[in-house]
């Protein structure tokens, strides 16, 4: 029983570290319907900024993250004005090959500027275990769960209550009618990557405390996150946190309990629930219309 | 160049269009045909065999992107896990030849079928995707089949890898990815004009519309993909054979999707010279850059991929091609005609693109 | 290189051609020359590009200086240990052209190393040392890093019979089947964990627990452990295997500490140890003694860690850079340590060293065998039997009792411990350990 716990724990956790990642790729993907390749090279970026906070500033990751968040904001809203906005009526393909594009001029920027030795930064709670009643949880990990609980609430305002996020919905269900009455398209798309991309980096810089990265540390992360969104349903923003608490769970539990390969199947069954629930129900399991969070 | 258009009837243009097509396939079948010839004297003029090798990959590549553009660039179904094909293939030769010891030959029909049956497999629910689904589906495929080869040790030895005792022979290689990709060249110059052919970019273009006037769109789109993952299959029995030693991180590769894709973009997708002018083009600039570029080759091959896919995102034969109806046309009349109204290029409703009604779904 | 852009020009050139109020008129024969001629000049361009690019000269085998092909990982993910290993080769190009370069047979020539990044990809590798053979006309080749690529690039270098040394960490499977002309006087994979088994066996521990990483030499580590352990009367109570990538590994690590073993071993890369001891700590596990590969000999291990988390992980290592091991190249261990300190401003793992060693094994047979006639130097080799500021170094050949061809088999490897500045301490072989094994503290008592 108490294996049982933990490991719902730990799933619950790794769940949290998911959606967090995920989080800002749901968004883009809902309103924009365009696969981002560099997400996971965002997610890096903000590692390495923090860590640069921390090394050469001296600032905590904590107190470094509404300025990681502006800078995030601002890089997105750059990388979609420049180079999605052009190819966005174009097919599919093309958002892919230039994201792409621009993740290996990230990877190449961030060698020659980092090296490939890695790094991990450190913060006042680097080293913070919370322990109740037997069980045991890395405070680094345990934030990432709250952040990525706070920013659905957050996105979730935006989205409802927001005249500008109000607007992204309407774009994300009808880019023509949202035209003609008078949205402008462009801004919106440029201020939802800004946001995605806010995101990504935030979760980078968090999650940079509890393991080492380098530069090429990003494909992995944008294969997860693609799978999250994809399970949670697109639009769903809820459903991605949903997924990823699902995805957590059962990668928690074959590791927990399978003997040896445990780590590994957990890996694939990630892989192998997007084929299976995209061949049996093509809308994702947690779908619903349009987007919500 | 331009001749001015004078008193010319009708029935005079179409005359003319009419030789004129003929004048130019017949031309292009020789030009063609004389490049065939040239190539297959190739290892006879003393070049050495880091040449033999540069040639035979981009043969093999020429293989490989025409391939997945018969899926993806045909029939719009854009594959992001066609190297799960290719990786199924090799394993077949790989478990064959290294543990039961059969000799390469025979087992390459044999990684075809494996890899067609799982193209069938999976073809049938996935193909009833659309757009980006499939694509994510295709790609979660090839990454549980690499994390699942790699624990299924008793089989494929896993992380140990497969050793295939085979002599390392340029010219041999050199033939055998040549004679494929003229077979597979062939077929997609057939395969453009036929009625087949014709259906699948109907599919592209407008499949509900398809099916209405009474096209079989799944038994085309299952045919297609059956016969694109037979062929990467066994590209990719015959590579490992090449390379001697295979694991699941050599067989399943991440970078076969974007070196697929980026070739049969960048020659143009859906036509049939595309995609080998986009492995040409492709592998001799990546390799010249490799060579010289070093460390910064990433930056620089990051960068081209962008600029390709801003301004010349029908490829080199699209662009040739379609002319002034592509990206790079609009650009250059738009730069010409700088000052006078023109087309918006950031909203191009009337483009060729085709415009999509973003719904729900 | 001109070629692709010569193309893309033409292309722009038709599409300024092709205006469309004139689609239908009798230029379209124009246009179709046009495209006949692009078609044809791109081929004639590549053709040339090919052929024209890669005709250099025929090398000078007698004098010049003596040329050495490289794959190096500089990107990808082996870039990590591909960066130390490329250092060792500097250093050793350094050491050589130094003293005016290896005496062939009276001449002095100098060494040149030609680097290709291998992408950490297999074709990369192989159009790489095919490279260098068939155009850069090399004499010897330093291997790729990983294991896999260097038993697929040894079928090469034996087709066209260069000798290879394996660029780092080598499987034994790289040294089973049989091909006379690869060599690496590293330490087999199956003699990591030997030393530091048997000084732990001699303190008295009963249970041990193995986790590694799924790739061959790992996979080799663990197979030596278990069966050495088993073989010391030690009973192995969990083994977990996880994915080279991994970003996650607490379940499996909770695996192994519900059976509480007195021993845990972790065979993996840098980030791997890294994850391990952060999870370890994170769970609240502290095994009294902890042996993981590679990882804490890196100087960023302790650096990212903190030394505090990181003492008492103990490591084998290939080298630890003490003044008993010398030779007249390089002097001590101690003085290769510090020439490296001067020129990279960091401290050396083993990785280094290894390469370092490679090219002077490499050195000391071309000047035993007078030539650098591929089978007379390796003959030399083979013959060979040093002592250099890396340890003993003596290569097997083919028949070779222990079944494999160029492997320094009888290396042993040593074991060290962090001590809580983050220093290494030799801990094995316990005839020339500086201190005892010291079991790990708990976490919060740190």
């Amino acid at each position: 029983m108490h294996i049982f716990i933990q490991v719902v724990i730990d799933g619950v956790i790794l769940g949290g570290f998911y959606a967090l990642m995920a989080q800002g790729l749901s968004m883009i993907f809902g309103i924009m319907r365009v696969i981002n390749l560099a997400h996971g090279e965002f997610l890096v970026i903000g590692a390495y900024l923090a860590w640069m906070a921390q090394r050469y500033l001296g600032i905590d990751v904590l107190m470094a993250l509404p300025i990681l968040i502006v800078v995030g904001f601002a890089v997105g809203w750059v990388v979609s004005r420049l180079l999605i906005i052009p190819v966005l009526e174009r097919p599919e393909l093309m958002p892919l090959l230039i994201t792409f594009g621009l993740a290996a001029l990230i990877q190449g920027v961030l060698t020659l500027v980092f090296t490939t030795t890695p790094r991990i930064t450190t913060a006042s709670y680097s080293d913070s275990v919370l322990a109740l009643f037997g069980y045991r949880v890395s405070v680094a990990k345990v934030v990432m769960l709250i952040a990525a609980i706070v920013l659905l609430g957050l996105l979730a305002l935006f989205l409802n209550r927001t005249k500008a996020g109000k607007a992204m919905r309407a774009t994300a269900e009808n880019r023509e009618a949202a035209r003609i009455v008078g949205i402008d398209v462009t801004r919106i798309y440029c201020a939802a990557f800004g946001v995605g991309t806010a995101t990504a980096v935030a979760a980078g810089a968090l999650f940079s405390v509890t393991q080492g990265f380098y530069p090429f540390s990003g494909p992995l992360f944008t294969l997860k996150a693609f799978v999250i969104v994809i399970l949670g349903g697109r639009g769903r923003i809820a459903g991605t946190l949903a997924a990823a608490m699902f995805v957590g769970l059962i990668e928690s539990a074959l590791s927990g309990y399978v003997p040896n390969v445990g780590t590994g199947l957990g890996t694939a069954a990630a892989f192998i629930l997007v084929v299976v629930v995209l061949a049996a129900r093509p809308k994702g399991i947690f779908q619903l219309r349009g987007v919500t969070a | 160049m331009i001749d001015p258009v004078t008193t010319l009837s009708s029935t005079d243009i179409e005359r003319v269009e009419r030789s004129a097509r003929g004048f130019s396939r017949y031309r292009l079948l020789a030009l063609a045909l004389a490049g065939v010839v040239g190539l297959s004297v190739v290892p006879f003029l003393g070049v050495n065999d880091s040449v033999l090798l540069t040639m035979s990959t981009i043969f093999m590549w020429i293989i490989l992107s025409s391939s997945w553009n018969f899926i993806s660039g045909f029939t719009g179904y854009v594959d992001f896990g066609h190297g799960v094909f290719f990786g199924v293939g090799g394993y077949v030769t790989g478990i064959l030849v290294a543990k039961l010891g059969l000799p390469f030959a025979p087992t390459v029909p044999i990684a075809a079928v494996f890899s067609a049956a799982l193209a069938l497999l999976v073809g049938y629910p996935l193909l009833r995707l659309r757009g980006v689904y499939f694509s994510i589906a295709m790609l979660g495929l090839f990454l549980a089949a690499r994390e699942l080869v790699l624990i299924a040790k008793p089989l494929t030895a896993g992380a140990q890898g497969l050793i295939l005792p085979s002599e390392v022979d340029r010219v041999f290689f050199y033939y055998l990815f040549f004679v494929g990709a003229v077979l597979v060249v062939s077929f997609a110059w057939w395969l453009r004009r036929s009625q087949f052919g014709l259906s699948l970019l109907a599919i592209k273009d407008d499949e509900y519309g398809a099916e209405a006037r009474g096209v079989n769109t799944t038994v085309l789109k299952l045919t297609v993909f059956c016969l694109s993952a037979a062929i990467t299959g066994s590209v990719g029995a015959c590579w490992a054979y090449e390379v001697t030693f295979i694991d699941p991180g050599i067989m399943f590769r991440d970078s076969f999707l974007i070196n697929v894709a980026i070739m049969a973009t960048l020659g143009g997708l859906g036509t049939v010279w595309g995609p080998v002018i986009g492995s040409v083009v492709f592998l001799l600039v990546r390799d010249t850059l490799w060579a010289n570029q070093g460390s910064s080759f990433l930056v620089v091959f990051g960068v081209f991929l962008i600029v390709l896919v801003l301004f010349m995102p029908e490829g080199i034969v699209g662009t040739i091609q379609r002319g002034d109806r592509t990206v790079l046309g609009r650009l250059i009349r738009r730069l010409r005609h700088r000052g006078s109204s023109h087309v918006d290029i950031s909203h191009p409703a009337g483009a060729s693109a085709s415009v999509r009604i973003v719904t729900n779904d | 290189m001109t070629a692709g852009w010569v193309v893309v020009l033409l292309g722009k050139i038709n599409s300024f051609n092709a205006s469309p109020s004139v689609s239908l008129s009798l230029p379209r024969k124009g246009h179709i020359m046009i495209r006949l001629l692009s078609i044809a000049t791109t081929a004639v361009l590549a053709g040339s590009l090919l052929v024209g690019g890669y005709g250099k000269a025929a090398n000078a085998a007698e004098s010049g200086p003596i040329k050495i092909g490289a794959a190096v990982s500089d990107t990808g993910k082996f870039a990590i240990e591909g960066l130390s290993t490329k250092r060792g080769y500097e250093m050793w190009v350094d050491e050589v052209n130094a003293r005016g370069g290896i005496n062939v047979a009276g001449t002095k020539r100098k060494v040149q190393v030609i680097y290709y990044d291998d992408q950490s990809e297999p074709e990369t590798a192989i159009k790489l040392i095919q490279r260098l053979i068939s155009e850069d006309k090399v004499d010897f080749l330093f291997g790729p890093y990983s294991s896999g690529l260097t038993i697929a690039t040894s079928a090469i270098a034996a087709k066209y019979k260069k000798i290879m040394f394996a660029g780092a960490a080598a499987a034994n499977s790289v040294f089973d089947h049989k091909n006379q002309y690869v060599f690496s006087p590293l330490s087999l994979t199956s003699s990591y964990t030997t030393s530091g088994l048997e000084a732990l066996k001699a303190k008295g521990v009963k249970t041990i627990a193995v986790m590694h990483s799924d790739d061959a030499p790992m996979t080799d580590i663990k197979k030596a452990t278990v069966q050495q352990a088993e073989a010391m009367g030690l009973k192995v109570v969990s083994i977990q295997t996880v994915p080279a990538d991994a970003t996650d590994i607490t379940g499996a690590m909770r695996q192994m500490q519900a059976q509480h073993p007195d021993v845990f071993v972790e065979a993996g890369t840098t980030l791997m140890g890294l994850l391990a001891t952060r999870t370890m700590r994170d769970i609240g596990w502290a095994p009294t003694y902890v042996l993981m590969i590679q990882a804490p000999t890196e100087v960023t291990f302790v650096k990212q860690l903190g030394a505090a988390t990181a003492q008492g992980i103990m490591a084998p290592t290939q080298w630890v850079p003490t003044a008993n091991l010398k030779d007249e190249y390089f002097g001590t261990a101690k003085d290769y340590f510090n020439a490296y300190v001067k020129k990279y401003g960091s401290n050396p793992s083993y990785l280094p060293a290894g390469a370092s060693a490679a090219g002077l094994s490499l050195q000391m047979a071309i000047e035993k065998a007078g030539s650098v006639d591929t089978e007379k130097v390796r003959q030399a080799l083979i013959d060979m039997k040093v002592n250099t500021f890396y340890g003993p170094i003596a290569y097997t050949g083919l028949g070779d009792p222990s079944g494999l061809a160029g492997a320094n088999v009888h290396r042993k490897m040593l074991t060290i411990q962090l001590d809580e500045n983050g220093n290494q301490v030799v801990v094995a072989p316990l005839d020339i350990a500086e201190a005892p094994i010291r079991p790990l503290k708990a976490w919060n008592a740190r």
